[in-house]
């Protein structure tokens, strides 16, 4: 009896850990957005997330989706002007070392998904940014002196074919616009020099009519943060 | 009395099976790692640094500030607005002059990307650390990135995901 109570027991233990541990494990982030202009791109994320539940990969070149979220996300085209191939290269990379657990399909899928996911969270964050800069007031102890040393700075580091298009700093943060070509690639952060020791950033690249590449940078003053989205704004935190 | 005392034994033996599952659940959650200084590398000019493979660390050889690049190795490929419980530079430092050193992270194509800087100044065996979050990516690179200043040594660097 005693036995039996004991197995029946451990069967039932097991269980309920492993429901322990699948409904308490980190689960991938799930960025939400409120903004009506990506209204139409969430829609295509659903029906893309229902494709992928119906397992139905083979109507995926024919959304739209492809065209919006996936170039979003890759804004720099330089080599990749079909940034699917990139994609389908490392699913074939996946497969060849085995995943049995999902189709190659179920994989692709998911790939965009996150990135789409990505993108739109890009988006967001540059939009809210550029919100928040255009509201802050302006710290006039602080703002044009770093703006002078932000364009010294830049003039004595930046490559050649660069150019500093604008300098927007108020009381907590800065917007840096710089331009450049394609031969005069570099690191954003690194036109910051010493000037931002404890601070964060955030830049993003665009390319644009011309072939320009056009890189905004947000920085933070040091021992400040760039404003976060808060979640009660519809976005998501993790 | 006999089917009480098959109870508590029964619940002694389920929360010993909890317990041991919350375990093994938490040390999943997150993943540190500690990397030598000799995996990082000169920017812009390998002559710049010497490396000192026995004991993993590296120096800069040129006066001023010399930048150098060590990757971070990620086991989450999820993007996340605050990847890192915390990120740390050990260095032994003989001018006082502050180290600057960064976290980068980037998209996978470079387009968009994050950073968060954090210095140390003095001299001796200095931790530099940046503890508050930095956005990841999907499955996008991340680097530190440190201006070393004369004769730095980068002895390793330290970090622990989320």
């Amino acid at each position: 009896m005693n036995k039996k109570l004991i197995a029946s027991t451990l069967i039932l233990g097991f269980i309920l850990c492993f429901l322990w541990i699948e409904l308490g494990s980190p689960r991938q982030p799930n960025t939400t957005i409120s903004k009506q202009e990506f209204d139409s791109l969430k829609l295509e994320l659903e029906n893309l997330k229902l494709m992928l539940s119906h397992n139905e990969a083979g109507k995926l070149k024919q959304t739209s989706f492809q065209s919006q979220a996936i170039q979003a996300s890759q804004q720099q085209p330089a080599n990749h002007s079909d940034p699917l191939s990139v994609i389908n290269k490392e699913y074939n990379i996946n497969d060849n070392i085995g995943n049995t657990s999902k189709t190659v399909e179920q994989i692709a899928l998911q790939e965009k998904i996150a990135m789409a996911n990505e993108a739109i969270e890009i988006e967001t964050k540059l939009e809210y940014l550029k919100t928040e800069l255009d509201q802050e007031v302006i710290d006039e102890q602080w703002a044009p002196e770093i703006e002078q040393k932000l364009s010294d700075q830049f003039a004595e580091s930046a490559p050649d074919d660069s150019n500093l298009l604008e300098t927007d700093c108020r009381s907590s943060f800065c917007r840096i616009t710089i331009e450049n070509t394609a031969n005069a690639e570099f690191n954003p952060r690194e036109i910051l020099g010493d000037l931002f020791t404890s601070s964060e950033g955030f830049y993003n690249k665009t390319v644009d009519n011309n072939g320009k590449i056009i890189t905004e940078l947000y920085v933070s003053r040091n021992g400040y943060n760039l404003p976060t989205i808060k979640k009660t704004d519809g976005f998501t935190n993790n | 009395m006999r089917n009480k005392f098959a109870f508590l034994r029964t619940l002694a033996l389920l929360s010993s099976v909890g317990f041991l599952s919350a375990m093994s659940n938490s040390a999943m959650a997150v993943d540190g790692k500690s990397i030598p200084g000799t995996n990082c590398i000169d920017q812009s000019n390998q002559n710049d640094v010497s490396y000192h493979a026995f004991y993993g660390y590296l120096t800069n050889d040129v006066n001023g500030n010399n930048r150098v690049q060590c990757p971070v190795v990620r086991d989450t490929m999820a993007a996340r607005n605050n990847h890192f419980n915390f990120v740390r530079v050990q260095l032994r430092k003989f001018n006082s002059t502050s180290t600057h050193c960064s976290l980068d992270s980037r998209n996978r194509t470079g387009s968009t990307g994050s950073f968060r800087n954090g210095s140390v100044g003095g001299t001796g065996y200095k931790t530099l650390s940046i503890s508050q979050p930095i956005q990841s990516y999907y499955y996008g690179p991340m680097n530190i990135s440190c201006g070393l200043q004369d004769n730095d040594q980068l002895h390793g660097y330290n970090y622990e995901e989320r």
